[in-house]
């Protein structure tokens, strides 16, 4: 193994014993929703079916994740708050008196109606006495005024911009003491909406909170698996999916038109289309598992990617229904999405690019910095050298080799795919050798003959399973694994394995456990 | 160009009377009441063309010939420094990639972040503040605006209030032209300003039954509505701000967002102000409309000297 390399096995199940450890839950921060979650949340509560422009507050990160635990807000995040409440109350006070359950037009006891109804909703639980007459009162000028539509906007306005909503407190059990205590019903139904619908939640959800029935297991487990065959749960996987694998750069992507003379936004959307549609297929209507969603032969296509992969597309084929990829391709890796994302915007080699995702995402490893002084690339290049000819240099050079190769074998694999996922049999006129080896690993060593056959090898790693645990972990909670975490993330990957890998099974195993359903109290925080 | 010692350099921080243009900022209180001193930051992370920005020919400290990129500028060169070879001292421990955005403005060495099972270290947060929030919170309290953050195509940040403190950029310029030169009406005034009383005493409420570790994160918002509140009473109408008009060649806004910064300098909005264009990481940027094919970011791994790329084409200027 190259020196520098950190590897190392396994600190997240490591010496801990699955069976015998207590997991307890380590200190949550407070959570204040993402751009995804706001947007998401304001159009479900609101019925809008298309938001106006907004100008959210930008989003922290936990490893690849979108998640805003750590740092306070700005001023700037406050003033985008108040712009963002403005335009989604005005786009949602004409449809004021259906958000407000009104038998009619909107008038004094329609804006009534509208603070306590779509108040529980935006506050994820019934509003106190208090809140109740904080928003009346609010509503009162324009109330006395005879203008009950403008009280309604100005209702709207306060709902959209109250801490919340904006954030996720979560507070214990009021009945029970201790260290760890349960979470508050309606908190437990907001981590779990946020984390499998990645939004509010539901009617259904709110009203079993305040029965009290989510402290049932069984009732808990029902309605998590309600919402895994949620439309929401397909969008949520594919969050989960395109920020694991660092796609979120895609949409800004531009091409080189010498480069990609067929590269447009419209193929730039459908692959995007594609790893979400995929996804949510695999997750939802076949077996779940990571080992389909890095090695499946199939795809899920819109017309553009017929185009763009070559394939004809089957006679009465039905949107959403699996097509069969070839022996060329094999799950996420090998899409459009990933191989696009992962280039460069002209014809140059993305060799590092996609070697480096796959160590640092995929496998959770970490590259070293680069050494202080790299030098110049030779000035007697010659044009036209495939890849490997080029990257043979990495390997020549001590300074190099330590992190190159580590990345480059990876990323010859994908030579056979250019910078926007098209297939070439011949790089620089010449053949491609896209064999190589996978080292530099705890558990998942190995030989591969080309990207499809890497993308097998990958989907079988203990390293890459134990891997989608961490990174589960750290999208579902928004924060990163501490020791104190050890004994939930040990009994997590023991659960993965007897469910054969399914990511579907291990976000309900993440909803079922102590850390997921209980609150280290405040005292307990360090 | 001359270098400068270590030792020069902190000669100079501490006579600031005799070298003041290496120093401009620490004479920022002396400044002219109308004629305000200002500080921009602009940063971009993927690097500038060397051989544009670097002086042509260099005499001495204060005689050079400023290259193509400053030539535009050359009636100010006797106002103007350019400094050239600093080097960001690494973190005292691992941590994946380069921590330098971290460290830019904030000279602070890196908190360690969240340790991963190999033993390494996510990225760390700083250690202190960046240097324009030192200067904003001295000059920054006569303006509306202590300091304004600008960026295009970032989605992170290298200004830092404090420790951990990040201050992301304003990335839609229409939006931030509304927020600094958009006027609102009587009663949409009196309007957000109830509202904003009542967010008031929602976080007041909610932070009285929150814990220690997260009741600063409700301190900076119930900061940033009180400062809002004290802006609505102070709406100006005098100035109108530019004429946004986007373009094509202009896909990530940052003309119009640079139009925008200068208005709001301009009109005293603020005095502090800070601008990156794109991300330090490669976000695959380019420039088809300047005829260049190959990223922003390889062409950044090229030194001057490089007279082909990785593929063995040639790098022409």
């Amino acid at each position: 193994m190259p020196d520098g390399v950190k590897t190392g096995a396994a600190a997240n199940s490591g010496p801990v014993d699955p069976a015998n450890c207590a997991a307890t839950p380590s200190a949550a921060p407070l959570q204040r929703l993402t751009q995804a979650q706001f947007t998401a949340s304001a159009k479900a509560l609101l019925q809008l079916q298309v938001l106006p422009a907004l100008d959210l507050p930008a989003d922290d990160k936990v490893g690849p994740f979108t998640a805003n635990g750590t740092s306070p807000v700005t001023d700037l995040s406050v003033n985008q708050y108040v712009a963002a409440a403005e335009a989604l109350a005005a786009a949602a006070a004409p449809n004021a008196a259906a958000l407000g359950a009104c038998p009619g037009a909107v008038d004094a006891n329609c804006v009534g109606s509208l603070i306590t109804i779509l108040g529980e909703k935006i506050h994820r639980r019934p509003l106190t006495a208090d809140e109740l007459s904080m928003y009346t009162t609010l509503a009162q000028p324009y109330l006395a005024a005879q203008d009950p539509n403008g009280a309604a906007r100005l209702v709207l306005q306060a709902l959209l911009q109250s801490p919340y909503f904006l954030y996720r407190p979560e507070f214990g059990d009021p009945n029970a003491q201790g260290a760890v205590v349960p979470l508050e019903q309606h908190a437990l139904a907001t981590r779990l909406a946020f984390f499998l619908t990645g939004q509010s939640p539901d009617d259904t959800l709110l009203r079993l909170a305040t029965a009290g029935q989510l402290a049932d297991t069984n009732s808990l487990r029902s309605q998590a698996m309600r919402l895994i065959q949620s439309p929401a749960f397909g969008n949520t996987a594919a969050r989960f999916v395109s920020q694991w694998l660092a796609l979120e750069n895609l949409s800004n992507v531009v091409k080189d038109a010498n480069s990609y003379p067929n590269f447009d936004p419209a193929v730039l959307a459908a692959m995007q289309q594609e790893v979400n549609d995929f996804t949510a297929y695999v997750v939802q209507s076949d077996d779940g598992r990571i080992e389909t969603l890095l090695s499946a032969p199939y795809s899920v296509l819109t017309d553009p990617m017929f185009a763009a992969y070559k394939i004809a597309k089957p006679t009465a084929y039905a949107p959403g229904q699996p097509v069969q990829m070839g022996n060329q391709r094999a799950g996420l890796l090998t899409q459009a999405a990933f191989l696009t994302a992962h280039a460069h915007p002209n014809a140059q080699t993305p060799v590092v690019l996609r070697g480096r995702v796959i160590r640092e995402n995929l496998l959770c490893q970490s590259m070293p910095p680069p050494p202080a002084n790299v030098p110049s690339l030779p000035a007697t290049r010659t044009p036209n050298e495939t890849a490997r000819q080029i990257f043979a240099d990495h390997e020549a050079s001590a300074s190099c080799a330590a992190c190159h190769t580590l990345m480059d074998p990876l990323g010859l694999a994908f030579e056979h795919f250019d910078g926007v996922g098209a297939w070439r049999d011949t790089q620089a006129g010449a053949a491609l050798d896209v064999s190589g080896q996978l080292g530099g690993t705890p558990h998942s060593n190995g030989a591969f003959t080309d990207a499809a056959s890497l993308a097998r090898l990958l989907a079988q790693s203990s390293d890459v399973q134990q891997c989608v645990v961490t990174q589960t972990w750290r999208f579902a909670q928004g924060r990163f694994e501490t020791a104190q975490d050890a004994c939930s993330l040990a009994q997590l990957n023991a659960s993965f394995a007897q469910n054969q890998h399914s990511v579907r099974e291990l976000m309900l195993s993440m909803v079922m456990s102590t850390a997921f359903r209980q609150l280290a109290t405040t005292g307990a925080a360090p | 160009m001359r270098i400068l010692s270590r030792r020069e350099f902190l000669a100079g921080l501490g006579a600031t009377a005799a070298l003041s243009p290496f120093i401009p900022l620490l004479d920022a209180h002396g400044a002219d009441a109308l004629f305000p001193k200002r500080l921009i930051l602009f940063f971009t992370p993927q690097g500038t063309y060397q051989r544009g920005w670097v002086p042509a020919s260099v005499n001495s400290p204060t005689q050079f010939t400023l290259g193509p990129i400053l030539a535009p500028l050359a009636k100010y060169q006797s106002k103007i420094n350019q400094i050239a070879g600093l080097k960001m001292l690494p973190p005292a421990y691992f941590v994946a990639h380069t921590p330098g955005g971290v460290q830019l403005w904030t000279g602070s060495q890196l908190d360690r972040g969240a340790q991963n099972a190999d033993g390494s270290y996510q990225y760390g947060s700083n250690t202190g503040p960046s240097v324009d929030q030192v200067v904003a919170a001295q000059v920054g309290t006569s303006t509306a605006y202590p300091s304004l953050q600008f960026g295009a195509r970032t989605g992170e940040t290298t200004i830092f209030g404090g420790p951990a403190k990040p201050m992301y950029p304003a990335e839609d310029p229409q939006a931030a032209f509304n927020r600094l030169f958009g006027t609102l009406s009587t009663q949409a005034l009196s309007d957000r300003a109830s509202v904003l009383d009542v967010v008031n005493r929602q976080l007041a409420g909610l932070q009285s039954r929150i814990g220690a570790a997260d009741r600063a994160k409700l301190d900076a918002h119930l900061t940033g509505v009180r400062d809002l509140e004290k802006r609505l009473q102070s709406q100006s109408a005098a100035c109108k701000g530019p004429t946004l008009t986007p373009s094509a060649q202009d896909p990530s806004g940052l003309a119009a967002m640079l139009d925008v910064m200068v208005a709001a300098m301009a009109c005293d909005r603020t005095r502090v102000a800070s601008m990156q264009y794109s991300q330090q990481d490669n976000d695959g940027d380019s420039y088809p409309w300047l005829g260049v094919a190959a990223g922003h970011h390889p062409l950044t791994h090229l030194t001057p000297s490089d007279t082909v790329d990785e593929n063995g084409n040639p790098v022409t200027d």
